[in-house]
């Protein structure tokens, strides 16, 4: 799954530097990147930026030390994304901005830029520059604007498949992230979400939330709630950790088998499995532990890196296998390289009686129209493998989903309406 | 207790003739107690003496048969000459700098009834040191502990490693100069203690370039988190009579983010407390603003005649506990007295100046206020941007909604209106719901513009479902765990560990 993380953090004045907070805000949203980082600050007279390779962020506390500045933007990507331009820094005659877009346009950030760049230097003030040079450009979820003269926009795309939540620090700071979790660990408290079609503005001398765009149609992606954000955050004022549960619980309603062990796949899959088991009054054990950083495999793109994730990140614990009939839960399922590698190891290792996999969504049957969902159809299990042949690929004893209907109706009890572009046939959505 | 009596009141009431009341000061506070003053049962001709033309002072003065008076506030030689010319029978000081450069000694002194603080006693807003030494002196409960500075460099290494604290002017500077620097993230501890060494010099500099009157500079307290709260309380000085909560909002932008203001809108109601704050609460502040205002006669051993306002917070540290004294009715608070009281106010005056406060009985309407405050785009942080714009009000469009416009930072020069860089207007509306009546002023606010199209703002989540659903939310919280500390005996002791060292008991 492909989206990236966005975080902005604001001072209203130049006490503060914020070049620290990016880091940690950046650190904070791995979860949504693991290949690449932009970070650019803005200390009211210039723009300086760095970016590099996420791995050395994590272990290169130093990693924006050359940045100073009491306004800063960050975002984290992954290898496919960063194919398109994501990070675009533009100066021209003593103005400077910078743009960090998360999603796809289908129109080159370098075109927006520039359009905007002109309208600026033409007379425009920045809020109308922004919305007319965004006016036709779709595909995107959110957008980042930084100048040297101290102002920031972050803007959420409509119809709103990723969220983007505005937060606060006492009298001082402002901040903005693609989920809340970044927010508290700054220290700040997240506020509300910014609605789909909505900018928030921040200078020194004024902030403002303004509504660009009417966007009557509302549309969350799923992978939002179902594997991307942290088990932490709240999207959209919603719990993902209790969403979690909760589509854990259908599952266990409508799981048939008879199992003696319930077992997540971490880290995503926990709140899946506890909903599961409470449904079906059994205990949950834990079954895998990891080795190393900790790697989101589905977000790996290149398939060697993935097994070698796959496999770091989970060696089986003997006692609770051998000889059971288990549950393996798991919160999507893709390619089905993830499951398949551990079947085999808990039936050829361990000696695993019988292993039922059960999945917390529905089989994704055509390609994300927002590039959300990287795999192409064809590489999509659920869309090439009838039920059987899929059970038998997998080598498991049964393979259960939830339907489309099922996760619907879940998410509708929490007032939430899903993009379900990848797992119907054709994208609902439109902008 | 021994108190220096105002020697003779000149308050008399001649039948038949008007009573003339001086307002001394000029800004939304004074305007609304004109207004209400204004609306007396006595009919009394107001005269304000105001260090700008405030549109608003200056018609209500008007039309009440008295005039405004030009004069700088802060000079009470000036002041006590315009106020001879007019010879009133009452006298009430509005805002704290006034009160701070003896106003109302020296018209005291000429035998005035003056409602409002000396100088001496205002000293419980003016100096936060001399507070918070009289509220530990006395033992009064919400206190919080601090260290102030006379030295700039001993408080910017104090406040280097101080970690969770607040740090604010030890004098009063406007309601501003506050900086609450929460510290509980090990990761960003370094960043916060720049900022609260930077921030140290900043303001020193700042305030002994501006007050010649600084003795202690720098007041570190501890930094308490809940919800605030404003008790203002009138006082003859031997009784307090409370006056029904308000909740100011001070963080200049929507969602409660940005810079501290002196308010831009506040709730009151329904009654006298709000919906987050309880009777047993409400009661405890009372105390809190009694014994200190004891305390602070004692020491100053005079009377205190006029308004004692306590800017409160909720905490889980202390139940109710007190953050700041003011001499004065906070404002924006004070126009939600408007609303909220349905007792002649210069009633009320007339009995404080004249030592029967304890025989007044309020009463209160049932409804529900909320205020807003309409600033200039740069207010508060770029004062000199948000300066001298031209001020355009649609009155009749706000009195069509049932509102009321008090004016604020605006100053008429030559018949019009100009920005003074502070807060433009405030505007009053009452009714059943918060919801309600905060979409009301919010209709409002489309009648106050600037008419160079600089832009202006306010905020429209005060009074919002959402807002209050917050404080709600974190009044519980915060009840919850002082409940839960009230019930292991550490409110006042505390209990440490050092692994290796031993336990320590704090008491």
């Amino acid at each position: 799954m492909f989206m990236g993380g966005l975080i902005s953090i604001s001072a209203f004045d130049d006490l503060w530097d914020v070049s620290k907070y990016v880091y940690y805000g950046l650190l904070t949203l791995l979860n949504r990147g693991q290949h690449t980082y932009y970070a650019v600050v803005s200390d009211g007279r210039t723009l300086k930026g760095v970016s590099g390779d996420v791995t050395s962020l994590m272990f290169d506390k130093e990693s924006l030390n050359m940045l100073r500045g009491y306004m800063g933007i960050g975002g984290v990507y992954n290898e496919s994304e960063v194919r398109s331009m994501k990070c675009l820094n533009l100066a021209d005659d003593g103005y400077e901005i910078s743009l960090l877009v998360d999603g796809f346009m289908d129109r080159s950030l370098n075109e927006v830029g520039r359009s905007l760049m002109r309208l600026v230097k033409s007379g425009y003030n920045l809020l109308e520059a922004f919305t007319e040079s965004i006016n036709n450009v779709h595909g995107f979820y959110s957008l980042f604007l930084l100048t040297n003269k101290s102002e920031l926009i972050a803007y959420r795309s409509r119809p709103g498949i990723s969220p983007l939540h505005v937060g606060g620090y006492g009298f001082d700071l402002v901040m903005t992230s693609s989920e809340t979790a970044p927010i508290t660990i700054l220290g700040g408290d997240p506020k509300e979400p910014l609605n789909p079609g909505e900018l928030i503005y921040v200078s020194p001398d004024i902030v403002r939330r303004v509504r660009i765009f009417e966007s009557v149609e509302r549309y969350s992606c799923m992978f939002e709630y179902v594997y991307m954000a942290r088990h932490d955050s709240t999207l959209d004022n919603i719990d993902v950790y209790v969403v979690r549960k909760s589509l854990g619980n259908v599952l266990g309603r409508k799981f048939k088998g008879e199992v003696d062990v319930i077992v997540g796949i971490p880290d995503t899959s926990i709140p899946y499995a506890i909903g599961f088991a409470n449904h079906l009054s059994k205990n949950i054990d834990l079954g895998f532990i990891s080795t190393g950083v900790k790697v989101r495999t589905a977000i790996r793109e290149d398939p060697l890196e993935r097994m070698i994730g796959i496999q770091l990140k989970l060696n089986p614990i003997k006692s609770v296998f051998s000889g059971m009939r288990v549950a393996l839960v798991d919160d999507s399922l893709v390619r089905g390289l993830t499951i398949k590698n551990i079947t085999q190891v808990l039936r050829n290792k361990l000696g695993v009686k019988e292993v039922h996999v059960v999945i917390g969504s529905p089989k994704l049957v055509t390609n994300c129209p927002y590039g959300k969902v990287l795999a192409p159809k064809d590489e999509l299990l659920a869309a090439n493998l009838s039920d059987e042949d899929a059970v038998r690929y997998i080598e498991a004893d049964s393979l259960t989903w939830l339907s489309v209907d099922e996760v619907i109706e879940v998410f509708k009890g929490f007032n939430v309406g899903l993009c379900s572009g990848c797992f119907l046939q054709g994208c609902l959505v439109r902008w | 207790m021994v108190y220096v009596l105002a020697v003779s009141c000149r308050v008399v009431w001649l039948g038949g003739e008007m009573l003339k009341v001086v307002i001394v000061g000029e800004g939304a506070r004074e305007h609304a107690i004109a207004l209400m003053i204004s609306r007396s049962s006595t009919s009394p001709k107001i005269f304000t003496v105001a260090s700008y033309v405030n549109p608003g002072l200056k018609r209500v003065s008007e039309g009440s048969g008295g005039k405004l008076v030009r004069c700088n506030t802060l000079d009470p030689m000036k002041v006590a000459e315009a106020v001879e010319e007019i010879s009133p029978d009452v006298i009430v000081i509005g805002p704290e700098e006034p009160q701070f450069h003896g106003v109302a000694d020296v018209l005291i002194d000429l035998g005035y009834a003056v409602f409002g603080a000396t100088s001496r006693l205002s000293q419980i807003e003016k100096s936060k040191v001399f507070m918070r030494e009289l509220m530990w002196k006395y033992r009064i409960p919400g206190r919080l502990t601090y260290q102030a500075f006379k030295s700039v460099e001993e408080a910017v290494e104090y406040v280097g490693n101080a970690g969770d604290v607040v740090i604010k002017p030890a004098r009063q500077v406007g309601g501003k100069g506050v900086k609450v620097v929460a510290d509980m993230q090990a990761y960003l501890r370094d960043v916060k203690s720049e900022v609260r060494m930077g921030y140290v010099r900043k303001l020193t500099d700042d305030i002994t370039s501006h007050y010649s009157d600084i003795d202690y500079k720098v007041l570190v307290e501890e930094r308490v988190e809940g919800v605030e709260y404003t008790l203002m309380t009138i006082t003859d000085g031997y009784s307090v009579l409370p006056l029904p909560l308000v909740q100011d909002h001070p963080h200049a932008f929507e969602l409660d983010i940005g810079p501290e203001t002196g308010g831009m809108g506040s709730i009151q109601g329904p009654g006298k407390l709000l919906p987050f704050i309880n009777d047993d609460e409400f009661v405890r502040s009372v105390e809190i603003v009694e014994a200190s205002l004891r305390a602070l006669q004692e020491v100053t051993k005079e009377r205190y005649v006029g308004v004692l306002s306590g800017q409160m917070m909720l905490t889980s540290s202390y139940g109710p506990t007190l953050i700041e004294f003011y001499s004065r009715f906070g404002d924006p608070e004070v126009a939600n007295l408007i609303s909220a009281l349905d007792t002649d106010f210069l009633e009320v005056v007339e009995a404080a100046v004249s030592g029967r406060l304890a025989a007044v009985k309020l009463k209160l309407r049932d409804s529900v206020s909320v205020v807003k405050a309409v600033c200039p785009k740069g207010y508060p942080s770029n004062r000199k941007a948000a300066k001298g714009h031209p001020v355009v009000v649609d009155e009749p469009k706000i009195k069509s909604y049932g509102c009321e416009v008090l004016y604020s930072g605006t100053e008429l020069v030559g018949g019009t209106a100009y920005t003074t860089g502070s807060r433009i207007v405030e505007i009053l509306c009452d009714g059943d719901t918060f919801q309600e009546v905060s979409g009301r002023v919010d209709r409002c606010v489309e009648a106050v513009r600037c008419g160079d199209g600089w832009e202006v703002f306010h905020r429209s989540d005060i009074g919002s479902e959402g807002l209050l659903n917050r404080r709600l939310a974190l009044a519980n919280l915060v009840r919850n765990t002082y409940w839960y500390r009230v019930s292991r005996n550490l409110i006042n002791t505390k209990v440490d560990w050092i692994p290796g060292k031993g336990v320590i008991y704090y008491d």
